[in-house]
């Protein structure tokens, strides 16, 4: 049995990895360099190379999280970071004065967007761990990859549940960060998915959901950026009812008074 | 009257000359395509095949006749009234829907080049968008689906599922067996529109 994950890394795993890599590009920079002085050439040991890099390093990846999670914070934070690393290698001695005013507006700046804008980030990395717990557990025991993709909702049957029951519900799942609720006249529809941030859709039709209506009804809908983020392509429709399943399950725990189940379960999905 | 005889009636009667023509017929004991023709001043073929057509229909009756030349027909009236009576229940392709066709196991087909519009209630399908050929010639055909079509089709199995019946289906999406023709012709179509496939 394989420990390995169905699904693919999340994007964010990038970025240890980039600053890992420019910490021993970094390294071999200043070794270059004292070598370079050693011979009698006239530089500073400032890896002035490496710091550029992990400044373009910040800005391109605020803009690839742009792309992949239309949020519009991940550019700006991009963009911040990568400025003020630039000027952090003007901050050592040997520049202007103005350099190292203008890496420290910089970094302050940077430190209060983050502040500002710390109930999105945190929203957003709880929403999207807590997607990726729930598509492992959706697909653990699938095995068929006979693909069959659809963009046509799975009607994945009826449960016995009140409308204050669902919107109970809905209330515990949005505060343990697992799905957002988007509430409409006879419906609920609960948003999550491990791409898009759902802090940023208007309409729950852009991602992954799950449709309760009133009557009890459960419908899922499984986005294509979604089921493409598997590694491999398990059977669309096992898929849908595994989710479908999940969710049904969450219910009962709820019903039953057992909502820590909800987290306990999710944190178990391998 | 079938359908299609309505079809031919109803084309010649809706000509200019229709009334002209009826009238001379009314008016003459029989009359010749010639004869017809240079009354009206229009071409002999159009009032041919208009007499023709009409004796085909079995409102005219015609006899051959000769004098001295070669022989011609002459046409009269054998009704004084038409009636257009057309049975539409006819046109219901009522099949043995109990068995046969109700039978057969479908599901959806994959990468079926489509787009399903759920409606507002999330609960059937409202229509379809269905692209036709490739590059340039790409084109767009739109059905718009009845309600138990579109129960129907959203409780169609997915392409990665086992095939189901048509009438499983239905007893799954709650359709009335009375709608089964209609659910029977858009199977076809998306049969033929390779949106749905047939377990054969």
């Amino acid at each position: 049995m394989s420990y390995q994950s169905k699904i693919r890394i999340s994007i964010g795993w990038i970025y240890p990895i980039g600053v890992l890599t420019s910490y021993i590009i970094a390294l071999v920079e200043i070794v270059i360099r004292e070598y370079l002085i050693k011979k009698g050439y006239e530089i500073i040991i400032t890896p002035y190379f490496a710091i550029s890099l992990v400044g373009l390093f910040f800005i391109v990846f605020g803009v690839i999280q742009w792309f992949r999670y239309k949020n519009w914070i991940y550019p700006i934070l991009g963009i911040l970071m990568g400025v003020t690393t630039f000027f952090a290698s003007f901050s050592f001695s040997g520049h202007s004065a103005i350099f190292k005013a203008i890496y420290l507006v910089c970094f302050i700046v940077t430190i209060l967007f983050v502040v500002i804008n710390w109930q999105s980030f945190y929203c957003h990395e709880r929403f999207e761990i807590n997607s990726r717990r729930l598509f492992r557990l959706a697909s653990e025991r699938i095995c068929q990859t006979s693909e069959g993709f659809t963009e046509r909702l799975y009607s994945a049957g009826k449960v016995e549940c009140g409308k204050d029951e669902l919107l109970g519900f809905a209330r515990i799942l949005h505060s343990y960060y697992v799905a957002r609720p988007f509430y409409y006249e006879n419906y609920i529809a609960l948003a999550f998915s491990m791409n898009t941030s759902i802090l940023a859709i208007k309409e729950v039709t852009e991602v992954s959901h799950i449709i309760l209506d009133y009557n009890g009804n459960i419908r899922v809908k499984i986005s294509e950026k979604d089921y493409r983020d598997y590694k491999e392509r398990l059977s669309f429709d096992q898929l849908c009812s595994s989710m479908a399943n999940i969710f049904i399950r969450f219910l009962d725990y709820y019903q039953k008074g057992l909502e820590s189940r909800i987290v306990t379960e999710l944190k178990s999905a391998k | 009257m079938d359908f299609k005889q309505a079809a031919i009636l109803g084309s010649y009667i809706s000509k200019d000359y229709a009334e002209d023509l009826f009238r001379l017929l009314a008016t003459y004991k029989s009359i010749s395509a010639s004869e017809a023709a240079s009354r009206l001043n229009l071409h002999i073929k159009t009032v041919q095949d208009f007499l023709e057509d009409m004796r085909k229909l079995e409102i005219l009756n015609k006899e051959e006749v000769y004098e001295g030349k070669r022989p011609y027909f002459r046409y009269w009236l054998k009704v004084k009234q038409i009636s257009m009576d057309i049975d539409l229940t006819l046109l219901c392709q009522d099949e043995d829907f109990s068995d046969s066709r109700i039978s057969l196991k479908i599901r959806e087909k994959k990468n079926a080049k489509v787009k399903f519009t759920t409606s507002r209630s999330n609960d059937y399908l409202s229509n379809i968008v269905i692209w036709v050929g490739e590059g340039r010639d790409r084109k767009e055909r739109k059905i718009n689906l009845s309600i138990p079509q579109g129960k129907f089709l959203f409780h169609l199995p997915f392409p990665s599922a086992d095939y189901i019946t048509i009438k499983e289906i239905m007893n799954k999406a709650g359709i009335d067996v009375l709608n089964t023709p209609e659910i029977v012709d858009i199977v076809n179509v998306l049969v033929e529109f390779d949106v749905i496939e047939t377990n054969t």
